[in-house]
């Protein structure tokens, strides 16, 4: 269980900074794979953990003895109490965390806290005190693919288009695909904590674990393998519609086939959790804790965006209404220049329309993903 | 038509060119501050970064017909990994439940 310091017999904690176990009694500091694990042998195959349980989500917490938990890391409430200790399956390798807290919290300041929009009580809850390390397992794999398309797109033909359809089929050895080991943690959110560099990568020590929580893996080999095809095929797909020479090409059907190689290897992946509530939702920022790689949808004030908006479309509008009084009337005697300018937006205006309508709708499907009640639901549903 | 008619036409075009005008712009300056509050981006690591040298493709054809679609399925249809025999940590066996008997 807990790892102590050999010169005074208080807590171990890692720090990423110093990529040390630190005591934070005397101040002595010890490499991890220097430190002596008086169970190696008990600990061969599995390693001891303390679960919480959230008593809102479901979720299960699981820390190193030197830590303990206040609050649900995956839906911020308080409502969680110790359940067990556990015996979890030994991890292969683990990457350790390179990103402080206090440089995570910057990284997000960074990213997101400067825009006034940001509501100044999230800005007031991105502390340190707040932010949580978990080490995230993955499944690190090696396929044979197979996949076979049919494949729409459309060719110019004159003045016309023409609809045409193309077939490709074709095979793939993929190397070292992380899948994400934890069913709670959403697959659209932990693919864009990606990449995560496995040259970083050490012997799992769970010396490494002090002062972190870390999650177990639940998948078993069908979710696994699911997940797997389903990865491959994403990326199969990308790829096979830039070899058809042709606009708005789409993947009308497609057929494929994994085969996942011997032994995946287990891995532990660090992420910081940034989980606060705003206006009675949950949301979730995350940070990659070997890039510093920053995932979310902050909310915003949307007084001051309506306000926004508004002011912009009458602004425009009675801009436009001058323009085409000045050019009927000739005013100033530059007809031509207010015309050219209310024709300049008119046929802009489509392009604005599309990217903004379509923008907009991602962005808010971007913010259901960070409210964490996401992750609430599918982890209910994993329950039924 | 008369004169009054078109003049109507006219500027109830005009009205709506510019209606839509501003509507168009003030969404599309909305999106690009909320933009700025989103950082899912588009990036996905893609096939360049986990394969051994991307798609070795053993079909690609321009210009099918809905027939030839069948024929495509038909051949790729099957499971070509089919009997391959893995070893898996018992992890993943373990969490499987009971009532997926597949062979692995």
């Amino acid at each position: 269980m807990a790892v102590l310091c050999g010169n005074c017999a208080g807590k171990l904690i890692f720090n990423p900074a110093t990529q040390k176990l630190e005591c934070a009694t005397c101040g002595s500091a010890f490499r991890p794979e220097d430190v002596e694990d008086k169970n190696a042998e008990l600990h061969s195959k599995y390693y001891d953990t303390r679960v919480y349980l959230c008593s809102h989500c479901g979720a299960e917490v699981v820390t190193s003895d030197t830590e303990s938990s206040t609050f649900c890391v995956y839906c911020g409430n308080p409502a969680i109490v110790f359940d067990r200790v556990s015996k979890e399956y030994r991890p292969d390798g683990i990457v350790p965390f390179q990103v402080t807290k206090e440089e995570a919290v910057k990284y997000i300041r960074l990213r997101f806290l400067k825009n006034p929009i940001v509501p100044k009580e999230v800005k007031d809850k991105c502390i340190p005190a707040n932010l949580r390390g978990i080490y995230i397992p993955y499944w690190i794999v090696n396929t044979d693919y197979t996949e076979a398309d049919y494949i729409k797109g459309e060719v110019k033909q004159g003045k016309h288009s023409e609809i045409r359809y193309y077939s490709r089929a074709g095979k793939v050895k993929f190397k070292n695909i992380p899948i994400d080991g934890s069913n709670i943690l959403s697959d659209d959110i932990s693919r864009k904590l990606e990449p995560f560099y496995l040259e970083d990568a050490k012997e799992f020590d769970e010396d490494y674990l002090n002062g972190f929580y870390s999650n177990r893996s639940d998948l078993n080999y069908y979710d696994l393998r699911a997940s797997t095809a389903y990865r491959c095929h994403k990326m199969f797909e990308d790829e096979v519609v830039k070899s058809v020479q042709a606009r708005n090409v789409k993947i009308v059907d497609s057929i494929y086939h994994v085969d996942i190689h011997d032994d995946p290897i287990y891995m532990m992946m660090p992420v910081w959790f940034f989980t606060f509530k705003f206006e009675g939702k949950p949301y979730t920022v995350l940070v990659n804790g070997q890039t510093g790689k920053v995932v979310g949808t902050m909310p915003w004030q949307k007084k001051k965006i309506y306000t926004i908006a508004v002011s912009i479309f009458v602004i425009t509008l009675a801009l436009s209404a001058f323009c085409f009084w000045a050019s009927e009337n000739r005013f100033l005697g530059m007809s031509q220049i207010y015309f050219n300018a209310v024709a300049g937006l008119i046929a802009m205006e489509s392009f604005f329309f599309a990217k903004g309508f379509f923008g907009i709708k991602k962005i808010l499907k971007n913010l259901k993903l960070t409210q964490s009640e996401a992750i609430f639901k599918f982890v209910k549903k994993r329950q039924e | 038509m008369n004169t009054m008619d078109s003049y109507v036409l006219v500027y109830g075009m005009y009205i709506g060119l510019g209606v839509f005008s501003a509507l168009a712009l003030s969404l599309f300056i909305t999106y690009l501050i909320l933009n700025k509050n989103n950082n899912y981006g588009d990036f996905a690591p893609d096939i360049e970064e986990y394969s051994q040298g991307g798609i070795y493709y053993t079909r690609e054809v321009n210009n099918v017909t809905s027939h030839e679609k069948n024929f495509l399925f038909m051949e790729y249809g099957e499971n070509p990994y089919e009997g391959r025999q893995h070893n898996y940590p018992e992890q993943l066996l373990k969490n499987s439940s009971g009532d997926q008997n597949d062979s692995l």
